[in-house]
């Protein structure tokens, strides 16, 4: 059995299932949300096969290979495309806040087809096939679940 | 290719009697139980077949899992869901936009639903069967059960099944706290505006086309009498209904509700004792593409479940007009998942009553005929969505049409129907077809 290894983050070594009551349990999650609660999304990585294991979960659903949260590097964001976009109507003071952006959800496709339901603010509202940067992730403040931000890259980009 | 062959070797499995409640906003504070048990009472009274007759019963309610995790059993996430889905926007208690989440809840008080409640109606029903299981598959749990029961039956394991659904308006059941890919958008109003929008931008269907689906269920929810009460809503009026998401307006939402309905299901032999004219289950697709939303999103655009669950089920069944085999042409009326405007085009696509991206269209024609061949008794946003229940009304409903005895909302001497309940954004769905 070589279940310790499936929790161990790459390049530290270090192993989860230490990481508070928030936990919800002590393997690849435990690990994942840890370091979500810092701000970094790293990406769950099947050590047999290489693929992307979304959402975290402790065994590969391709192969049941174990698996590995990859780093990022901090200066290199996650990048996707908007597979679909709505306005969330529903914050205090309407659509558009005080700031002049409306604020939208969107289901976008990240690096390695990883698929996330994101919050995004934006003056007009983006097309769907728009790239977009993982601009934060984290743990909703008050002990909820997972919270993903993006932004909409300049054009230059969406062109390229 | 179908994947069910045990009609050819078992024979067949019937709807012999069947017992409905009407759907309510819960504000009597009846318990699960109770409302369970009036269904049960309502079936079996007339019948010819005595409650010691069966020999298995099935309890669908979509909030038994949510309930394991109160109880030490915590699904993924569910200890440390936020309570923040109060939405000052959309919780005035008119359904869509209430809070239905469940998390942090204190433990249900005794008689709002405990677990076991299969063992606890066979109790309460007086009915000492074998099999006493419950079913939670959220908002498929229903037709999810009368599987199972149809699979006891046709196995031999059982000779006669009762099949009960029921749910509270508050149910815990209406959000997987599993699904954190999600991220803060977990409820349902998410992932259908995410649909609407794709669907609309894909086809290019307008606001006035979704809106004829609400319009027609209202319409035909005012002749069943277990309909969550309503107003005669018109299409103006769902499109100045508030607004939810920039996609969604409160109209376009099925609405939470309290609920049950039961129906039996007995071998052939059992069927033909019990009963003139039994309704024949003839085919059964189920089809799950995975629990998260995000995963079998696809574009936004279709419902892959739905498509290979109707395809498994319409193989199953023998026959056909014509010896071109049995095809959804075959079939006379039909209840479908339409838990938000958007869902009845998705589907009626799917199940192939209508081509690709011209669902719509026929949701119009329908609403300008004032047709009943989909959703007679009003759908899910006319009758309401109580979850457990949701699944075995719909075979309820097309039990009773193909009696002929659904009275104001009959539709044109049906034959053969069609019920299609779905779980989770789409991610898994059951059909069934049904004959007399």
């Amino acid at each position: 059995m070589t279940g310790r290894r499936a929790y161990r983050r790459d390049g530290d070594g270090s192993s989860g299932g230490s990481h508070g009551p928030d936990s919800r349990n002590d393997g690849i999650a435990a690990s994942f949300e840890a370091a979500l609660r810092q701000g970094a999304f790293e990406i769950p990585v099947c050590d047999a096969c290489h693929s992307a294991v979304w959402p975290p979960s402790d065994f590969c659903s391709r192969c049941l290979g174990t698996v590995s949260l990859r780093g990022t590097d901090p200066g290199l964001q996650m990048r996707g495309r908007i597979v679909g976009v709505s306005e969330d109507t529903g914050r205090a003071g309407g659509a558009r806040g005080a700031d002049g952006m409306m604020r939208f959800f969107c289901l976008v496709e990240l690096d390695q087809k990883i698929r996330v339901v994101a919050g995004l603010s934006s003056v007009t509202r983006p097309d769907a096939g728009s790239r977009v940067v993982l601009r934060s992730c984290g743990l909703s403040p008050n002990g909820g679940g997972y919270m993903f931000e993006v932004g909409v890259l300049p054009d230059a980009a969406n062109s390229s | 290719m179908a994947r069910w062959r045990w009609c050819e070797m078992h024979g067949r499995v019937g709807i012999v009697g069947c017992g409905t409640t009407p759907f309510t906003d819960g504000k009597d504070g009846r318990n699960l139980e109770s409302v369970m048990l009036d269904s049960v009472k309502n079936l079996f009274e007339g019948a010819t077949c005595g409650r010691d007759k069966v020999d298995a019963v099935f309890v669908a309610n979509a909030a038994s899992g949510a309930l394991g995790a109160v109880d030490g059993g915590a699904p993924q996430g569910a200890q440390r869901e936020p309570h923040e889905r109060k939405r000052s926007d959309a919780g005035d208690g008119d359904g869509a936009g209430d809070c239905d989440c469940g998390a942090n809840r204190d433990p249900p008080a005794r008689g709002s639903g405990s677990g076991y409640m299969a063992a606890i109606l066979a109790e309460l029903a007086g009915i000492r069967p074998g099999a006493a299981h419950t079913v939670e598959s959220l908002c498929s749990s229903g037709t999810n059960a009368i599987v199972s029961a149809y699979a006891h039956v046709a196995s031999g394991l059982a000779d006669v099944a009762l099949v009960s659904g029921a749910e509270l308006r508050d149910t815990a059941g209406s959000v997987l706290q599993w699904d954190d890919s999600r991220g803060q958008f977990k409820r349902p109003i998410f992932w259908a505006s995410l649909f609407t929008a794709g669907y609309k931008r894909a086809f290019g269907v307008s606001d006035d086309d979704l809106a004829a689906v609400p319009a027609r269920a209202y319409h035909n929810a005012r002749a069943n009498p277990d309909a969550l009460p309503s107003k005669p809503y018109t299409i103006q009026d769902v499109k100045e209904s508030r607004l939810l998401t920039g996609d969604l307006r409160l109209l376009d939402c099925s609405r939470p509700c309290t609920g049950a309905a039961s129906i039996l299901l007995a071998s052939e032999d059992a069927a033909r004792r019990y009963c003139d004219a039994p309704v024949w289950i003839s085919g059964i697709g189920q089809s799950t593409t995975s629990a998260g939303f995000a995963k079998s999103s696809g574009d936004l655009a279709r419902i892959e479940s739905a498509a290979q669950a109707c395809r498994d089920a319409l193989s199953m069944v023998q026959g056909g007009q014509d010896g071109r085999g049995f095809g959804i042409r075959d079939v006379d009326v039909a209840e479908i998942h339409d838990a938000f405007s958007v869902c009845e085009p998705m589907i009626l696509e799917a199940l192939g009553l209508a081509k690709t991206g011209r669902g719509a269209d026929l949701s119009v024609e329908m609403y300008e005929t004032r047709s009943r061949r989909i959703n007679p008794r009003g759908g899910l946003i006319g009758s309401g969505h109580p979850l457990g229940a949701t699944g075995v009304a719909q075979a309820a409903e097309i039990a009773q049409q193909l009696w002929c005895e659904a009275h104001g909302r009959q539709a044109d001497c049906p034959q053969t129907g069609l019920v299609h309940n779905m779980s989770a954004a789409g991610t898994s769905s059951t059909v069934l077809v049904m004959q007399t």
